[in-house]
């Protein structure tokens, strides 16, 4: 006999899965962002850490070489 | 409660020594696609009722009988609750044969010793590590939808432990044995599957 049970259910959308955990639609908003996703499971772009300003220095330097 | 298919009741002790295994028990059950469940938040004179109806509400638990050791505060007692809840769990698959149980330890032989009126019942054996509570729970169930492998798994894993104390942070609390990040953990584990698995 097989030690391994098949599941015959599909896992929840994170929407419904915040809903019975009990995590309010908010909340739950921000832990997903914490790991990365949204409510759709769609991969979030990464922040840049604070204090990390783009000056846009490089890229303008960049344009001007491609230019040349 | 209503029954529902994707709940697994988590009967594991709640002590700082087991919190990698805990992490690894919610990242691994979640890559599954299940939702797990645990006693923790259940305070008060009914606790036994609702722990009996929570198990109830789910339809696998999963009992993790590797704590058989003394605690170090005096007196010093082994912790009977796992056992206790496997029983409870024992009893009501008999009631509803739809519950399947598990038992989960570290040391291969040691179920014998420690509780062997489970005679036959062949136990998950984790070895005591992360990676083991991966394998076995792979080795417990099939996923109904895309089955994770175990490197998944411990790349979940690695950005849950990542991510816990922002979490804990977050929520005020100093222990991840509370009912609040309990569940912050499950529905943060959750998002890991969407983001490494697909959301199917």
């Amino acid at each position: 006999m097989s030690r391994r049970t098949k599941l015959d259910f599909k896992p929840l959308s994170l929407g419904e899965t915040a809903k019975r955990l009990g995590v309010p639609p908010a909340r739950a908003r921000k832990i997903l962002a914490l790991v990365g996703v949204d409510f759709d499971g769609r991969t979030l772009p990464k922040v840049r850490p604070k204090g990390q300003v783009r000056t846009g220095k490089t890229s303008s330097r960049r344009a001007k070489t491609m230019a040349r | 409660m209503p029954k529902t298919k994707e709940a697994v009741f988590l009967n594991i002790p709640y002590d700082p020594q087991f919190a990698r295994l805990y992490l690894a028990y919610i990242t691994a059950l979640s890559a599954i696609g299940f939702l797990p469940r645990a006693t923790l938040g259940i305070t008060g004179n009914r606790r036994l009722d609702r722990i009996a109806s929570l198990i109830e509400s789910c339809a696998y638990s999963i009992h993790d009988l590797s704590r058989v050791q003394l605690d170090r505060n005096a007196p010093r007692t082994p912790r009977f609750n796992m056992p206790f809840e496997l029983g409870l769990a024992v009893v009501w698959s008999q009631t509803d044969p739809r519950h399947k149980w598990f038992v989960f330890e570290a040391v291969r032989w040691r179920l014998n010793k420690s509780l062997s009126d489970l005679d036959g019942t062949d136990p998950y054996v984790h070895d005591g590590t992360v990676r083991g509570v991966m394998r076995e729970v792979c080795n417990a169930f099939v996923s109904p939808v895309k089955q994770p492998t175990v490197p998944q798994m411990m790349k979940m894993y690695r950005e849950l432990r990542r991510d816990q104390a922002r979490i804990l942070k977050n929520a005020g609390a100093q222990s991840i044995f509370t009912a609040r990040v309990f569940s912050d953990l499950c529905m943060a584990a959750a998002g890991l599957r969407s983001k490494h698995l697909g959301s199917d």
